[in-house]
């Protein structure tokens, strides 16, 4: 099949181009910066962030680990704690500084060998979402494989007057206790084709609809399986580091514009956003 | 039916007006030797110091107020000047025949009569005369206008090769290409690297940068309007070429003399003929490429008050793959296809009021399709995909000239298009599928314009108008007044100061992921959710001409600022040609964003038309910055055609009646691109940890490019040559040509990529270049009969 790729191929083998070094372009000074990965969220016991450095991608190569003394703080602007190193994951608990829906935190990085690097987000509002769940299931077979095609409906209430983002996410748990074998449990994230939205342009009228459909291969020994829905209320930053890291192409087209990875780190790269969550959990069996 | 009772009203009403008392000259400017029509040549009136030009069918018209005897200079590029005295008394009809100047005998153009930028209004504005097209040299031979409009300043190239044009700051898109009235979409062979006009079939080529007439509309950046030679009316020529790649011929004649004539071009590549023995060499015996176009035009001359002409253009490029075993066969590719037809009618109402009716077919299609078959076993499989756009063009304009200080233009343009985005079908006998889908849309534009070239003083002209533009798209209507003003006011015989402004509406856009000018590129309607782009543009400069040598001087200025673009959000394509049904399932709304742009910029041009030296040299020092909501996060970043330097060099002379040699250099800053800065290892937020398999713990690298467009490439710069030996045979001229091209062999910057290598076995990441025509000669053998 003639696809994409060929319509590459032909344009490269009709330039009969030649490769060389290029050494007559000032390329970009490598500045190493500290990286942050860092969602937080009321409720969780512990708070994690991971903390490490930009590796260079010009010149000798696989030296560039985090090195000396790294001192990272989070604040809501009244308490500020210093968190717990643990190799490059930093984290505190939450009974120190506890995570508050609507407050403002900040989260700082200084250390001996890079720029400071700092951030800050505001915790999404706590708020009943409301969930629904209808769904119509049918059963699929061919060329001896049986599957279950599940079409649903998902319903949830949206904050009218503001814009709001969110990311769906859905879980599958089963359990078993077959005769003579030990119980065991399956628990995975189903990929949806799209899990995150935001509520610009769309006329919610206070409810936020989502209609998809997934596969899943219900095992026969399963006790019982479910299916659990978490809605994540977002802040903006989350939405666009998600979407960037999902529209990232890591193998680029030379002749196609590299998409870029969100940051919202002054000083460095990386994340820190918040979210809140709420869930359903739906029986399937 | 008012409307119509009332363009009836209007055009008794300019009638009558037009035939009261006045004494006009008017008449039609051919070629003596083809009786072929002249469009643009000057006409001026020493003692009155006022003039004309001819309009795109070889009329003019002159309307004095005084009986008292005039003198007419009648000049064009490339032809002897005449000149005519005469009394007007009434109604005169002058029609003027124009010698080719021979060469060497050079035409002694005097200050008075030569052609003078700085008597005409209209500013930013370039005419490209097909014969400099045929003298300059070309890559692998192949002489292509739109190359040499990238010589011009103001215009840009895109990738290396291309024949893409990036006029003052604006995208690929924003060009209106006209051929005949008939707008062309994809306007170039093999990806881009030829444009898809055939020299030997055009008669002009104008491109307007700024400083919009209200005639024109639709696109933001420029309107290249080419038009195809009529056919010679007098005897039966031809012409035509072998090349590296192509061959080429013309024929044109009449039909019946003086009446009617006939032209037919074509070409054809035979790249996938030389090719074979290599590609079997290779293994891949079954695949190639080719293109060929055609071009015919036919009109019959009814008299002075009636024309009709009929042209049309086909063009198609095709790559394939055909496996003929005894299990299977198969035969795959990808064609794309340009095809035009227009029927145009002129109509004299009076010696003042000329109109003329064009009906336009366009259409462009690119289709992937992959079918085979497994004889005996009924195991056959089909697919196809493609996408397109096709329009079907009503339009009527009038030039009317009721005296000598005002020249009206008025018309109206309606156009309906048809998009196709995609479209696709597979049938798999073994799988017992047959799919079908498709999604069209229409969208009907349309535009009403009045302009009038006035000049109320002796050394002041203005072309001010209005245009009033309409698209009714699927859930809306949009309607813009566009207004446009030109002033030029002379301060001397030969030097004038000038300024523009206009605005434009584009109500049709091209999705690109690479910007460049691939098939894949799609036309998208403007919708509802994807708003018209709109354009105001202000510019001003001088236009000095010098008259020993007789040179033309201008320096423009331009700010130029851009609403709606529109692009692709990061990381989106329109199409994964992997799978040819998944464009069905997304929507290529769903896949842009739209957002600003701004460009400025000052150009420079030195222009040598006449003489055994001909040629120019231009220089553009500009700045293109956009931004897009949903790309570089919002933030403003340089496009990828931003360049800030541009110079070029372009000389042709005549070293005997039989030697013609040529030159042109051209030298570009850097385009913007982007680079890494550094790449790291990032965890996204999951309810429990997700393991990635390709970096083995939970995270994902990425590179870390800090901004879209961050750097600069390398400079380009490379110099072609050519020497054309011309001999006069007793039946024919033939012209033995060789060219080069990239003479000293610059490479140029394609593409960059990082790359990972071992040095001194340690790990070290390099930029890497891939350059792409190295210095490549290239032998043409032309006749012309």
């Amino acid at each position: 099949m003639v696809n994409g790729r060929h319509i590459l191929l032909l344009l490269i083998a009709f330039l009969t181009g030649c490769e060389s070094e290029v050494n007559n372009v000032k390329l970009p000074d490598f500045k190493p910066q500290i990286v942050i990965s860092a969602f937080i969220t009321p409720g969780n016991n512990i708070t994690y962030a991971d903390v490490s450095t930009t590796k260079r991608v010009f010149g000798v190569l696989g030296n560039d680990i985090l090195r000396g003394a790294v001192s990272v703080t989070i604040s809501d602007g009244e308490k500020e704690t210093i968190m717990t190193r643990s190799g490059d994951r930093f984290f505190f608990r939450n009974e120190s500084n506890s995570i508050s829906p609507g407050k403002t935190y900040s989260l700082k990085v200084i250390s001996q060998y890079y720029p400071e690097a700092s951030s800050s987000c505001t915790v999404p509002d706590r708020i009943r979402q409301n969930i629904t769940l209808d769904t119509f299931s049918i059963a699929r077979s061919e060329m001896g494989f049986n599957w279950n095609e599940l079409m649903f409906r998902l319903s949830f209430d949206d904050q009218p007057g503001k814009e709001n983002f969110y990311r769906v996410i859905l879980r599958y748990i089963a359990y078993s206790s077959p005769t003579g074998y030990r119980k065991y449990t399956e628990d995975y994230y189903i990929p949806l084709e799209k899990e995150l939205f935001t509520d610009k342009k769309v006329n919610s009228e206070g409810k936020f609809t989502i209609e998809d459909r997934l596969n899943f291969y219900p095992s026969t020994y399963n006790d019982s399986a479910f299916l659990k829905v978490y809605i994540l209320n977002t802040d903006n930053s989350y939405y666009l580091f998600h979407k960037s890291i999902g529209d990232y192409d890591n193998n680029p087209s030379p002749f196609s514009e590299p998409s870029l990875v969100y940051s919202n780190i002054n000083g460095g790269v990386g994340i820190f956003s918040s979210f809140t969550s709420d869930s359903l959990i739906f029986r399937l069996k | 039916m008012k409307k119509l009772l009332c363009a009836a009203l209007l055009l008794t009403y300019l009638n009558v007006i037009a035939q009261q008392a006045h004494n006009t000259i008017s008449g039609y400017v051919r070629e003596s030797v083809s009786a072929e029509l002249l469009t643009g040549v000057n006409i001026y009136l020493p003692k009155l110091k006022t003039g004309t030009v001819t309009n795109t069918y070889g009329f003019y018209s002159i309307t004095l107020t005084s009986t008292d005897s005039v003198e007419m200079i009648f000049s064009y590029v490339g032809y002897s000047t005449v000149s005519k005295k005469l009394k007007p008394a009434g109604n005169t009809e002058l029609n003027i025949e124009l010698q080719p100047s021979i060469l060497l005998n050079e035409v002694t153009v005097s200050a008075e009569s030569a052609e003078k930028q700085s008597q005409a209004v209209q500013m930013s504005n370039v005419r490209v005369q097909i014969s400099q097209v045929k003298s300059l040299p070309a890559l692998l031979g192949e002489k292509d206008i739109l190359k040499v409009l990238q010589l011009m300043p103001g215009v840009q190239k895109g990738m290396e090769g291309s024949s893409g044009i990036y006029v003052r700051g604006g995208g690929p898109d924003q060009n209106l290409i006209i051929l005949d009235d008939a707008i062309v979409y994809n306007a170039s062979h093999l990806f881009g690297f030829f444009s898809l006009f055939n020299g030997d079939a055009l008669k002009s080529v104008e491109l307007t940068k700024g400083g919009f007439p209200a005639r024109y509309g639709g696109r933001l950046s420029s309107v290249l309007d080419i038009n195809m030679k009529d056919g010679n009316k007098e005897e039966w020529h031809g012409e035509g070429g072998i090349g590296l790649i192509s061959s080429r011929m013309t024929v044109e004649g009449p039909l019946k003399k003086d009446k009617s004539s006939l032209l037919v071009s074509g070409r054809r590549t035979y790249a996938d003929l030389v090719m074979k023995p290599i590609m079997k060499a290779a293994g891949e015996e079954n695949t190639g490429y080719y293109f060929y176009d055609l071009n015919a035009k036919v009109n019959y001359d009814f008299g002075r008050k009636n024309k009709l002409y009929l042209s049309g253009y086909f063009g198609n490029d095709k790559f394939y793959v055909k496996q003929k075993g005894t299990d299977v066969i198969e035969n795959a590719g990808f064609r794309w296809s340009n095809a035009t037809a227009t029927m145009r009618w002129n109509h004299l109402f009076n010696s003042r009021l000329f109109s003329n009716t064009s009906v336009v077919y366009s259409n462009y299609t690119f289709a992937i399709y992959d079918k085979y078959k497994v004889p005996g076993e009924g195991k056959d499989y089909y697919a196809e995909y493609h996408s397109g756009i096709s329009d079907y063009t009503i339009k009527y304009d009038l030039d009317f000239i009721p005296d000598p200080k005002h020249t009206i233009k008025a018309g109206i343009i309606t156009i309906s298009h048809r998009f196709t985005p995609y479209a696709y079908v597979e049938f798999d006998a073994l799988n017992h599928l047959d799919l079908s889908n498709s999604s069209s849309t229409a969208g009907q534009e349309s535009g009403l314009y009045v302009e009038d070239t006035w000049q109320p003083a002796g050394n002041l002209k203005i072309n001010g108008g209005l245009r009033l533009s309409h698209f009714i798209a699927k859930k809306s209507t949009y309607f813009f007044p566009e207004p446009r003003l030109s002033v030029a006011w002379r301060l001397s015989s030969n030097l004038a100061v000038k300024a523009s402004y206009s605005e434009m509406n584009q109500y049709i856009h091209l999705l690109s992921n690479t910007g460049g000018s691939l098939p894949t590129d799609l036309w998208v309607p403007t919708t509802d959710r994807v708003k018209p782009q709109h354009s105001k543009q202000i510019a001003a400069g001088i236009a000095k001409d010098l008259d020993k040598p007789v040179l033309a001087l201008s320096a423009e200025v331009y700010y130029k600022s851009m609403g709606n673009v529109i692009g692709y959000k990061e990381g989106a394509t329109f199409m994964q040609l992997n799978d040819v049904s998944s464009s069905s399932t997304v929507s290529w709304e769903d896949n842009v964003t739209s957002g600003k742009a701004w460009a400025y910029g000052a150009e420079f041009l030195l222009q040598k038309k006449t003489g055994r030296l001909t040629g120019w040299i231009g220089y553009t020092i500009s700045k293109t910055e956009m931004q897009l909501d949903s790309v570089n996060f919002g933030k403003k970043f340089f496009a990828r055609y931003d360049r800030r330097h541009d110079i070029s060099l372009v000389a042709i002379y005549e070293l005997s009646r039989r030697i013609t040699v040529s030159g042109t250099w051209v030298y570009g800053s850097g385009n913007a691109v982007t680079l890494p800065l550094s790449e790291y290892d990032i965890k996204p937020h999951m309810p429990r940890p997700a393991y990635n398999p390709e970096t083995g713990n939970y995270s994902t690298t990425v590179l870390n490019y800090g901004q879209r467009n961050n750097f600069r490439m390398g400079a380009y710069h490379r110099l072609d040559a050519g020497i054309q030996f011309h001999k006069q045979k007793r039946h024919y001229e033939r012209i033995w040509e060789i060219s080069v091209y990239n003479v000293y062999n610059r490479k140029n910057p394609f593409y960059y990529y990082p790359e990972n290598i071992i040095v001194n076995g340690k790990t070290t990441g390099i930029l890497k270049q891939v350059s792409l025509f190295p210095v490549i000669p290239s032998f043409t053998y032309s006749i012309k009969f």
